[in-house]
């Protein structure tokens, strides 16, 4: 790693703490629009652990998002328990479910598995909408009457710094490396001695636990909650659109796209909303062909960030300082 | 290199069809430890298939196939791997968007990593690459590929090493450096099962050849055991 990008990175720290400190300056919207960049932020970090770094494109990960929701929803608004209970166990609900779920849907592969995905996330609000006993069907749930805005905040700040946390260690470690390859040419990762199938699942399933925290904060913070708004497919949507414009499997990726992203929907959509969908698709379109691998590969080739992974970097430097034996054969090709 | 008494592997009755083609019918054979063996036969005879079937990328219909002493038919590819079985694949298959040394630190998946990285500078080193080693796959030339390809099979210690048609749509040049390579590499320990085309090459580089034709072993043997046995081949072959 450059001098340059460490100081970058360590910028993430300070950023961290004034963020942790700006509930006591800003109030109102300012706030919530920092809240609603969490958000954005979270739930691009937690569908870039999967798709962005083995390939496995998901159209579905509102499933996530929405099942936490209601077990908030459900727990909180109906059962009246406390919301700092109500909302870890929205987690571990969805991080149980997405490990059978990961077995069978990874089995798919690319359009299907994308596809599948997004039958699930029907699947899901189908039963959010049937299952009236338990979830008040289409009427929704009142979650909360009180306007929650900095807990949430701190809650959804956690949950941020945590799937960073996870996204920065897996871009760095030997697991990264391995669900790279299975984005890559998953056939020749199993060659080369890869469990694709463990690791596959295994990234699928963090995955799907941050977006059932943040789905479960969300709940929290908007108050109200039914079928169509937290199984909106324009979540599935927006988390492939953030993470494509800031860069799949990368690390500051999705913190680009996500921050992007907040500023043009607070900016614009929010003003113009019937233009919601119409530009969604022009994104799409504009980043796969101007950008395909998003902000941060523009930054990399301009040379303002490096690619150099920091377990290779600092490995090879102490490979490399022990002295090693020279082999023969040293013409180049 | 003096051919070891035992057998790595064994194979028997291997039979796999594809809905109505046998692309294996009831192969048996053995590869020697320490030996160079060639794997020959015509487009379609299942060459391909067979390492399919021995690396567990297909499950045989009938047969079994005993790596060591550990029967493997069935097994999950990535275990037989991490046993120290190895293969290419026909294509070259380099993860392109990964660097080179990335590739090849995929290549120790399961083993030390400190030793990995050790390895991996000896490798590139051995096959030229080692300024290249942070570039992306995706920028190198199609040789250049072949060696990363090469260098990265044998990052784990491996007891058999399966090669599908190393040397195809490569320049003489190449084929010598990677004939090189294998040479020197098998002084490690390493027993090698190689598909060709080139007859000429397997009858030099190999002490040991298999002919397959319709998915039967039709003979093996030395190459001129396999040679003598012209008449069967050039049927097969022409006058290569
Ligand atoms: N996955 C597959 N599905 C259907 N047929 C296959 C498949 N793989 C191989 N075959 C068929 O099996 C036969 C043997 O193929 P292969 O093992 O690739 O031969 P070789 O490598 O000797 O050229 C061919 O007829 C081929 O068409
Ligand atoms: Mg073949």
């Amino acid at each position: 790693m450059t001098m340059r990008s460490k100081l970058r990175l360590g910028a993430l720290p300070v950023i961290g703490v004034a963020a942790a400190l700006a509930p006591l300056f800003l109030a109102g919207y300012r706030l919530v629009f920092f809240l609603l960049m969490f958000l954005h932020v979270g739930l691009a970090y937690s569908w870039n652990l999967v798709s962005g770094f083995t390939g496995y494109i998901s159209f579905g990960h509102v499933a996530f998002f929405g099942i936490g929701a209601y077990v908030v929803g459900i727990l909180s608004g109906i059962h009246h328990w406390n919301w700092l209970i109500a909302v870890p166990l929205a987690g571990a609900l969805v991080l149980v479910i997405s490990l059978p779920l990961g077995w069978l849907m990874l089995r798919l592969k690319g359009p299907y598995f994308a596809i599948g995905m997004l039958a699930v996330a029907q699947a899901t609000a189908l039963v959010a909408s049937l299952w009236d006993g338990l979830t008040r069907g289409g009427l929704g749930i009142f979650v909360s009457s009180s306007y929650n805005v900095v807990g949430v905040y701190y809650g959804l700040l956690i949950v941020l710094a945590v799937v960073m946390g996870v996204t920065y260690w897996v871009d760095n470690s030997r697991f990264g490396l391995r669900l790279l390859s299975i984005r890559e040419d998953e056939s020749a990762a199993e060659a080369m001695g890869v469990d694709t199938t463990r690791d596959k699942i295994l990234a699928f399933a963090l995955s799907a636990l941050f977006p059932g925290l943040i789905g479960g904060l969300y709940a929290w913070y908007i108050g109200y909650i039914d079928p169509r708004s937290v199984f909106s497919l324009f979540f599935s949507v927006n988390m492939i659109l953030m993470t494509l414009l800031g860069g799949a499997g990368t690390f500051l990726g999705p913190l680009i796209g996500g921050i992007a992203f907040t500023f043009v929907v607070e900016s614009l959509w929010v003003r113009f909303p019937e233009y919601h969908l119409m530009s969604t698709g022009l994104a799409v379109i504009v980043i796969v062909m101007f950008i395909p691998n998003g902000i941060i590969d523009v930054l990399k080739k301009r040379g303002w960030l490096t690619h150099r992974r920091r377990i290779l970097t600092r490995l090879i430097r102490s490979v490399e300082t022990t002295p090693q034996k020279k082999a023969e054969v040293p013409e180049r090709v | 290199m003096s051919e070891g008494s035992e057998p790595v592997l064994r194979t028997d009755g291997l039979l796999k069809r594809f809905g109505g083609v046998t692309a294996v019918d009831g192969c048996g054979f053995e590869v020697m430890r320490d030996s160079m063996t060639g794997l020959i036969g015509p487009n379609g005879s299942g060459k391909t298939t067979t390492f399919d079937l021995i690396t567990g990328f297909q499950r045989p219909d009938k047969g079994t196939i005993y790596f060591e002493d550990n029967r493997i038919d069935g097994d999950r590819p990535y275990r037989i791997a991490r046993n120290g079985l190895g293969r290419t694949f026909q294509i070259t298959r380099v993860f392109p968007q990964m660097t080179v040394l990335e590739n090849l630190l995929v290549g120790a998946t399961g083993t030390e990593l400190r030793s990995a990285a050790a390895r991996a500078l000896h490798l590139l080193d051995l096959v030229g690459l080692s300024d290249l080693r942070d570039e992306f796959c995706s920028r190198l030339s199609f040789g250049q590929q072949k060696l990363v390809e090469m260098a990265r099979i044998h990052m784990r210690p491996q007891k058999l090493v399966l090669l599908d048609e190393p040397f195809a749509g490569v320049n003489p040049t190449l084929t010598e450096k990677l004939v090189a390579y294998i040479e020197k590499l098998r002084g490690e320990g390493t027993t090698y099962l190689i598909i060709d085309h080139e007859m000429k090459l397997i009858m030099r580089i190999c002490d040991r050849i298999l002919v397959l034709d319709q998915g039967k072993l039709l003979t093996e043997g030395s190459p001129e055991e396999v040679q003598t046995n012209s008449q069967v081949l050039s049927s097969y072959f022409g006058d290569k």
